[in-house]
C-alpha cells in the first residue's frame, strides 16, 4: 500500500527536479544548532563527538538537500533536486514515530524567477496527495505578509524587532503584546543618558577609559563600540516613544485572522485601511503577491484551504510563503507534509559551506516534503 | 549481605562536610582500608554499606539504582533531566552551597538583565548570522532557563574544564556555571546578571527510586533518617524544667504554646517540663519564673526522637508502597 503511494509521490517530486539526490544520514550537528537553536537537541538524535565534529541523524531533508545541491555545478539557471529517505526525530513518549520516510523536492532559482515557482511547488505537493487518493486540507501562511504588516505599523525600532522575533515562538506574540500594554519601567542608565549626548566615537572612547580604569578586560564576542552604541540606545530609550497600543492590537487582530484565502485576504486588506497602518503600501503589495499565488493554485487545483498571516512552520527555516497539508481524518492537526520558501537558509548554508552560485544572495529556494506513511494511512 | 548502600563523596570539601555531618549525627563513617579504601562502614549500622564515590558518580549511581542513597549536589541531580524523576531529595544538608548563574562579560556595561542578554543575542545573530555562545557543563538547566526567559538566539558550547575561562579564551561569550563568592567570575572579567540565578544549590541527601529496595533496606534507611532528624531536633530544642511553685498550670500551658514549645512529658506532681526552640529558651524561662514557677533550668539535648519521624514518614509517602 505505502509502496504504491510512495511511487506516486516520487513521480510528483521527480517532476519538479532535474535529478535525484541521496544526502548522508549523518549531518553536522553544528549546522542544525546554528539554524534551529538549542531546541534541536530535544528533537534530533545528537551523536557524541568532539564539539566541532559532532554529528546528528538528519531530522529533516531540506538542509541536507541544500548542502548536497551546493556541491553540484548546476547553478547557472533554475534547477531542482528530489529526494526519498528516512528522517529521524526524537518524540515525546506517547509518539512512537522516531523515524519516518520523507519524499520531496527543492527548487533553486535566481531571485527574479523563484516567485514564479511557488505556486508550482504547492500544486506539486497537492497533486502528489491526490494521486495517492487523499484530498488534503491546505493551510497557507506567508512570513513576508507578516513582516510587511509589522513594517506597515511603523512601530518604534525596538518593538518592531521584538514583534518579528516573537513570530516563530509559540505564544510569543501574546507575550510581547502583554509587555507592550504594561511595559516595565525603562531601566535607569545614567551612563547611557550621558553617552547619548556624545558623538559615536567619543562615546566608545569613554567606555574604553571606564573599562581601563576599572581594570576590566573585554572578553566575549562584542566590541567596545557595540557596547557604547547600545548604552546610548538605552539612554535614549528612557525618553523614547512607547509602542502604539492600537498598532500592536491591530497586529494581533490581523495575525489572528484564519479563513478561506479570499476571505482572509479581504479581511487583511480591510486592516490596511485602518489608522495605525502608517505605511500600508508594502503590506498591500505583499498581500497582492500572496493572493496571486493563491489564485494560481486555486485555478489549477482548487483545494479546501485557509490562509493566516500568523501561520509559520515548525523548523524556523521559512521566510516567505509556507504551507502545510493536513488530513482531518487523522486528527485535528495531522500533517501529511508541507513546504515553503527559504532563501535565508540557502544563504546561510552557502556562506558557511561555500559552493553554489557566485553570489548566493541573488538566489532563492523553495520546496516541499511529504510523509508517504501518513498519506497512505489517510487514504485508507 | 548489606541491606542499604550509601554513596558518600570521596574527596574534597564535600567529603569533609559529609563525614562531619554523619559523625555529628552519631553515624561516624570509618574507612575499611585506611585513607585509600573506597568502601567503609557506618558506626552502629551493621547492614549499611558505605561507598566512597565522586559526586558525579553518586548522581549517576542514584539514577541507575546502583546505590540506595547518596550525598551529592542538587545542581548535579537536576542536570539528570528526565532521570531526575528517579530521585527523591530527602533532606537538604545545608552545606555545599553554590549558585548556578548566568554570567556575562563585566565589560558589557549595557547588559545587566536577561532581557538585555536576549536583545544582545538577537542583535548578534542579525548582524553576524552567529548565535551567542554559552559555555557550560549544565546543558539541560541552561536550556530550560534560557528557554523560559525567551532567549533563543544562543548556542551551547559544552565545557569540560574551567568554564569561567571560556570567554577569555575566545570560545564563548557568556557562561552558565556554579559560583559561591563570585570571586572566580570577577577574576575572569565576568559578572552575574541581576535575574540570572538559575538554582540555589546545596548538598542533598537523596534516594534512588530504582534501587533494589528490600523491606530491610527501607527499615534501615528509616532508622537513619529518624536519627538524623533527632539530632537536628536536639540542636534546635532546649528542655526547660521548672518547679511549678506558685504558677498557675493554665498560665504555664499558655506560655508553652506562645513560645512554640511542646510539653516534654506527662507532668510529675510539682514539676513542669517542655521543649522550647533554643533561641527562645531564655525568654521562656524568664517568663515562667515571672509567673511564679521556679527554679527554672534550661538543658541542652543531644537527640530528640519523635514517635514518628517527619523525614522517614515523608520518604515513605514519596516513595509509595513497595
Amino acid at each position: 500500500m505505502t509502496d504504491a503511494v510512495a511511487e506516486r509521490i516520487r513521480n510528483a517530486a521527480g517532476a519538479l527536479a532535474t535529478g535525484w539526490i541521496d544526502p548522508p544520514v549523518l549531518q553536522p550537528a553544528g549546522l542544525y544548532l546554528e539554524l534551529a537553536g538549542e531546541d534541536i537537541r530535544a528533537r534530533a538524535y545528537m551523536l557524541a563527538g568532539d564539539d566541532d565534529a559532532a554529528f546528528c541523524l538528519r531530522p529533516d531533508m531540506t538542509a541536507p538537500a541544500v548542502r548536497e545541491a551546493l556541491r553540484s555545478s548546476a547553478w547557472s539557471s533554475a534547477f531542482g533536486v528530489a529526494y526519498d529517505g528516512l528522517v529521524f526525530r526524537r518524540q515525546s513518549d506517547n509518539v512512537k514515530e522516531t523515524e519516518f520516510r520523507q519524499i520531496g523536492a527543492e527548487v533553486f532559482a535566481p531571485a527574479a524567477d523563484i516567485a514564479a515557482q511557488e505556486a508550482g511547488v504547492t500544486i506539486a505537493a497537492l497533486d502528489a496527495c491526490r494521486a495517492a487518493g487523499v484530498e488534503p486540507r491546505l493551510r497557507l501562511g506567508d512570513v513576508g505578509v507578516f513582516e510587511a504588516l509589522v513594517e506597515a505599523c511603523a512601530l518604534p525600532e525596538q518593538w518592531s524587532r521584538r514583534v518579528k522575533r516573537a513570530f516563530s515562538r509559540p505564544g510569543g506574540l501574546a507575550t510581547v503584546l502583554r509587555e507592550a500594554a504594561a511595559p516595565p519601567a525603562p531601566e535607569e542608565s545614567i551612563l547611557g543618558e550621558a553617552l547619548a549626548t556624545l558623538p559615536d566615537d567619543r562615546a566608545a572612547a569613554v567606555v574604553e577609559e571606564l573599562l581601563a580604569d576599572a581594570r576590566i578586560v573585554l572578553v566575549g564576542g562584542r566590541t567596545v563600540a557595540e557596547i557604547a552604541a547600545r548604552l546610548r540606545e538605552k539612554g535614549r530609550s528612557l525618553h523614547a516613544p512607547r509602542a502604539d497600543a492600537d498598532a500592536l492590537a491591530l497586529i494581533a487582530e490581523a495575525t489572528a485572522i484564519e479563513a478561506a484565502p479570499d476571505a482572509a485576504f479581504a479581511a487583511l486588506r480591510a486592516c490596511a485601511e485602518r489608522a495605525p497602518m502608517k505605511n500600508p503600501a508594502p503590506f498591500r503589495a505583499a498581500l497582492d503577491r500572496a493572493a496571486a499565488r493563491w489564485s494560481e493554485v486555486a485555478r489549477d487545483a482548487a483545494p479546501e484551504a485557509t490562509f493566516s498571516a500568523g501561520f509559520g512552520r515548525g523548523l524556523a527555516y521559512y521566510d516567505g510563503f509556507v504551507f502545510e497539508l493536513e488530513a482531518p481524518a487523522l486528527g485535528a492537526r495531522a500533517s501529511l507534509g508541507g513546504g515553503g520558501r527559504y532563501d535565508g537558509l540557502l544563504h546561510r548554508i552557502a556562506s558557511s559551506q561555500g559552493g553554489g552560485p557566485a553570489d548566493p544572495s541573488t538566489w532563492g529556494a523553495a520546496g516541499f516534503a511529504l510523509r508517504p506513511a501518513r498519506i497512505a494511512e489517510a487514504g485508507r | 549481605m548489606s541491606a542499604l548502600i550509601i554513596g558518600v563523596p570521596s574527596k574534597g570539601r564535600l567529603q569533609e562536610q559529609t563525614l562531619a555531618f554523619f559523625a555529628d549525627c552519631g553515624l561516624a563513617i570509618s574507612q575499611d582500608g585506611g585513607k585509600r579504601g573506597y568502601a567503609a562502614r557506618m558506626a552502629g549500622q551493621g547492614d549499611v554499606e558505605v561507598r566512597l564515590l565522586s559526586a558525579g558518580d553518586i548522581t549517576a549511581a542514584l539514577r541507575d539504582g546502583d546505590i540506595h542513597v547518596g550525598v551529592t549536589g542538587e545542581d548535579l541531580l537536576r542536570e539528570l533531566g528526565p532521570g531526575f524523576q528517579r530521585i527523591i531529595m530527602v533532606k537538604p544538608l545545608g552545606f555545599g552551597r553554590a549558585d548556578l548563574v548566568v554570567a556575562a562579560p563585566a565589560a558589557w556595561l549595557d547588559v545587566t538583565t536577561m532581557a538585555d542578554l536576549d536583545e544582545v543575542s538577537a542583535a548578534m545573530r542579525a548582524r553576524t548570522g552567529k548565535r551567542l555562545r554559552v559555555a557550560t557543563k549544565y546543558l539541560k538547566q541552561t536550556h530550560a532557563f534560557l528557554d523560559g526567559r525567551g532567549v533563543d538566539d544562543y548556542r551551547i558550547v559544552e565545557s569540560l574544564g574551567a568554564t569561567e575561562g571560556a570567554p577569555a579564551a575566545g570560545v564563548a561569550d557568556v557562561i552558565v556555571d556554579i559560583t559561591t563568592t563570585g570571586a572566580t567570575l570577577a577574576a575572569n572579567h565576568l559578572k552575574t546578571l541581576s535575574d540570572g540565578l538559575i538554582l540555589k544549590s546545596q548538598a542533598q541527601l537523596a534516594a534512588s527510586r530504582v534501587a533494589p529496595w528490600t523491606p530491610s533496606a527501607r527499615t534501615t534507611f528509616a532508622v537513619l533518617l529518624d536519627q538524623i532528624e533527632a539530632r537536628e531536633q536536639g540542636r534546635a530544642l532546649k528542655l526547660v524544667r521548672a518547679a511549678v511553685g506558685g504558677a498557675k498550670p493554665e498560665a504555664l500551658a499558655a506560655l508553652v504554646e506562645r513560645m512554640g514549645g511542646r510539653l516534654a512529658s506527662e507532668s510529675e506532681p510539682g514539676l513542669f517540663a517542655f521543649y522550647c526552640p533554643a533561641e527562645r529558651a531564655p525568654e521562656a524561662s524568664a517568663a515562667a519564673a515571672a509567673l511564679g514557677a521556679g527554679p527554672v533550668g534550661v538543658f541542652g539535648s543531644d537527640y530528640v526522637f519523635e514517635r514518628v519521624g517527619t523525614l522517614s514518614r515523608r520518604f515513605a509517602e514519596d516513595f509509595g508502597p513497595h
